[in-house]
């Protein structure tokens, strides 16, 4: 019964459904025929992961060298590849292909590369786990007496203490 | 004139060295005679450099083409400022300011405490000595700024050569926050070496309470505020001169100048722990280690050409000397702490893990990774290349990644932090501090969300933005009430009472204040904009609310160097607002290297920055770049109010006499007033 019910539900959704995709593939045409296709978004996205070429070491996006040799043609292509209907990702590949690695302005997720962005997070971790462990350790344990603390220093720092807590209404 | 510079040099190295034994001798056999005798070494090493630096300026001012240094960095057409600043256009000439900064720092350490501290001292004086040696060796014998040019002839023989003109100083160094810039940024990284010989005489002489700390305390502060303030300028050169509408680039010089500042400031949060409860004795003296050694890892960078950076100088002789210089230091300074680790052991325990003792920790951790991070970011192609055998970049999206998150979650600490209460906090407590910094900060959030914006990272920073700054305003609020309630002063004057009453606290507010100004500013980035276009004069162009309509291109010519300059009018709802003009500058010396000079139109909410990026290929046109860069206007006005922060925190202490007679008086005139209304 269920079965039979959700077959016609299908059939009935199908010539929505063609529709639809007509509609679409009729839209994809016509419509870069009529505007221009805005690739700001995506040419800055590329120009930021890739670095120019020519020894400046900064970003596609950074290189300020009037003529460049590397940005120029480089940012050119990209541009022309972009407004051709390419995507991003393939456009930095192919840059990776022709230059290597080295093009890339931060490194890729694959093998040690991988490291580079995992490390920071790694110790940021175990920073979290050693300083849990000495302020628990260094913690006074539960119902010991304050008064363990050193007399030589103690009236001073309160004193202070206390003067902090008053003025600031603590 | 080179000859008298090379000599005091020479002259330096030589009382600098009898400095470093002498306190050492004078120490062991405690003989406070010949102690006196290297102090007075140190003074006169300084005078001596003094003069060398004096001849080197002498030479640049007189444009002497026969020495190497004067040559390669300035001609003949540049501005006397500009020649002079040309000292630390080059590696040998920055290398000399170095030596000169540490040796007046290490002259004002020694008069200063020439009557105190008399264990530490010589230790101290050794210290310092050892450290100017170092690199006075290799400023006179690896890059000795007074080398004269040589001619070598056919017949094997050479001569003195002097050139009719020199190369030029790098445009890009020709503008007037690099006259102030690098020596700023001296005086931080160089600064550090004080709280570090302090320590490790501390550490020498088991004298490790709280007294190298109270006595270095506005050392660090100094230099950490002239390392701040060394950062900014940078990245408002960075900004203006160099026409990508970007102050902050990661490059590894910037990295290196970051990372001793970032562990300076965990040091100058985790003091007032030890000073207030005699705890991370062990840790403060490490992280005043590693600050000393990040100031020499910087210069390790900039001078060894390892890492690929704009502001390099790549000369990879002395790489190896600063690398061993740095292992010797690490090492030393290890085994002492390990030596000595009985005299570190904290005096008290913790009362409570939710305590702001707690709370600096983790400010201290996150500063540490924050530090750990970039310093893995720049050194990672090194790595990469020993490991892979492939020298990768590591760019500003791997360091935006990483240091976002982190950076936030230091900023929320930045306004938990005054919410807890020293030794304990009650849940319940917390609860009730969190209710008001929450709420408006919690308002924030809906409202960007309601306007549309729906960038996470954004969002996160200026909800904390609010929250960090409804913490300090409370923080004001409440010490100020209670003093108007105490005094009968009026809310102004309570308010600038009790800050002059605790400088340190408020100040550090103050400075607090300074960091959510420059994370509103910072995220501005994620809002950037930026259009590029091909013009000719009556073209017009479109960015935000803004019209730029090109009306003219002039060419010019200087006696150092020739311009090509265009005019633009900005137009905001058809109203004319301001006349830009963006400029490509070509230097006749230097090779023609050209630069650009940005336009910029500067408001709070955004900035409007112009860049003429050259003339197109067939001559005809002119290629426009502009940027819509919301919010960088606060970077620059934080960076203001850290200065201000930092200044109420090193007030005298004579101030706080000063202010507590005031409110002495003003407490008795309350009382007096209180009594006649009864």
């Amino acid at each position: 019964m269920n079965s039979k019910v959700r077959g016609r539900r299908e059939r009935r959704g199908l010539p929505g459904f063609s529709g639809g995709l007509l509609l679409l593939c009729f839209w994809a045409a016509v419509a870069p025929a009529q505007a221009p296709r805005d690739i700001s978004r995506e040419y800055k996205e590329a120009c930021d992961r890739l670095i120019c070429q020519c020894g400046c070491n900064e970003q596609l996006s950074v290189c300020a060298m009037q003529n460049c040799s590397s940005a120029t043609p480089m940012r050119a292509e990209i541009r022309e590849r972009l407004q051709k209907g390419d995507m991003v990702d393939p456009i930095v590949d192919s840059f990776v292909t022709r230059f290597g690695k080295k093009v890339l302005s931060a490194p890729t997720t694959k093998g040690f590369d991988l490291s580079a962005w995992i490390m920071p997070f790694v110790i940021l971790c175990l920073g979290l786990v050693v300083v849990v462990w000495i302020a628990v350790r260094m913690a006074r344990p539960a119902g010991a007496a304050v008064e363990q603390t050193p007399p030589a220093v103690d009236p001073r720092v309160e004193e202070e203490l206390k003067e902090f807590e008053k003025e600031s209404g603590c | 004139m080179s000859n008298f510079g090379a000599f005091c040099l020479l002259l330096a190295l030589c009382l600098s060295l009898y400095g470093l034994f002498a306190s050492l001798l004078g120490a062991i056999l405690k003989q406070h005679r010949i102690v006196r005798s290297a102090e007075r070494a140190a003074i006169a090493s300084c005078a001596s450099i003094l003069l060398s630096l004096a001849a080197l300026l002498y030479l640049l001012a007189t444009s002497d083409f026969s020495v190497a240094h004067v040559a390669q960095s300035t001609n003949r057409e540049l501005p006397v400022f500009y020649k002079l600043a040309a000292l630390w256009g080059a590696h040998d000439g920055s290398m000399l300011l170095w030596v000169f900064v540490t040796a007046v720092f290490s002259g004002i350490v020694v008069l200063q405490n020439r009557f105190r501290y008399r264990d530490m001292m010589p230790y101290v004086v050794a210290v310092l000595m050892f450290n100017l040696s170092f690199f006075l060796i290799l400023n006179l014998f690896l890059s000795n700024p007074f080398n004269e040019l040589v001619q070598v002839l056919p017949d094997g023989t050479m001569h003195k050569f002097s050139p009719q003109d020199g190369r030029g100083l790098n445009p890009l160094l020709q503008y007037w926050a690099m006259i102030i810039h690098p020596p700023i940024l001296y005086l931080g990284f160089i600064g550090f070496v004080v709280p570090f010989a302090f320590a490790i005489a501390a550490l020498i002489t088991r004298q490790l309470g709280d007294t190298w700390i109270r006595t270095t305390r506005r050392w660090t502060l100094i230099t950490w505020l002239f390392l701040g303030v060394g950062l900014i300028l940078g990245g408002k050169w960075a900004y203006v001169e160099l026409g990508w509408g970007g102050y902050w680039g990661w490059d590894p010089v910037e990295n290196s100048s970051l990372m001793p500042w970032l562990t300076g400031t965990a040091f100058l949060h985790s003091v007032i722990v030890q000073e207030r409860k005699g705890m991370l004795k062990v840790w403060n003296v490490l992280l005043v280690v590693i600050t000393y050694l990040l100031g020499i890892f910087g210069t390790f960078i900039t001078r060894s050409g390892i890492i690929n950076s704009v502001h390099a100088f790549a000369d990879s002789k002395l790489g190896v000397f600063f690398l061993y210089y740095m292992l010797l230091v690490l090492g030393g300074s290890l085994f002492l702490i390990i030596d000595r680790l009985p005299y570190l052991k904290s005096e008290r325990r913790l009362d409570s893990v939710l305590s702001r003792e707690s709370a600096f920790l983790f400010n201290n951790l996150l500063l540490l990774v924050a530090c750990f991070a970039v310093l893995w970011g720049t050194m990672f192609p090194v790595l990469s290349n020993w490991v892979e055998g492939t020298k990768i970049t590591v760019g500003p999206p791997f360091f935006n990644s990483v240091g976002i998150p982190i950076g936030l979650m230091l900023l929320f600490l930045t306004g938990v932090g005054p919410l807890f209460a020293w030794r304990k906090t009650s849940v319940e407590s917390l609860r009730r501090a969190f209710l008001w910094p929450m709420a408006p900060a919690l308002l924030v959030c809906i409202a960007l969300l309601v306007s549309g914006m729906r960038s996470f990272y954004s969002l996160v920073s200026f909800t904390l933005c609010m929250f960090v700054l409804v913490t300090i305003a409370q923080e004001f609020w409440k010490g100020t009430r209670v003093r108007v309630r105490n005094t009968g002063e009026n809310f102004a004057l309570a308010m600038v009472n009790l800050t002059l009453k605790n400088k340190r606290r408020y100040g550090g507010y103050v400075v607090h204040l300074s960091i959510v100004l420059m994370f509103v500013g910072l995220t501005g980035n994620a809002f950037n904009r930026q259009t590029s276009q091909a013009m000719v004069p009556g073209d017009e162009m479109q960015i935000g609310r803004y019209t730029l309509k090109m009306t003219d291109y002039r060419d010019g010519d200087s006696p150092n160097y020739q311009y090509g300059r265009v005019t633009l009018e900005v137009y905001r709802g058809g109203k004319l607002i301001r006349t830009m003009q963006p400029e490509k500058r070509f230097y006749k010396a230097s090779d023609g290297q050209s630069t650009t000079e940005v336009a910029l139109y500067s408001k709070p909410l955004e900035d409007l920055y112009v860049v003429f990026a050259g003339v197109s290929n067939d001559g005809k046109r002119y290629e426009i770049t502009a940027h819509l860069n919301p919010l960088v206007w606060w970077v620059w006005f934080g960076a203001a109010v850290m200065v201000v922060g930092t200044l109420i925190t090193l007030l005298p202490d004579r101030r706080i006499s000063f202010a507590t007679a005031q409110l002495s008086a003003a407490e008795a005139a309350a009382v007096e007033t209180g009594v006649q209304a009864k």
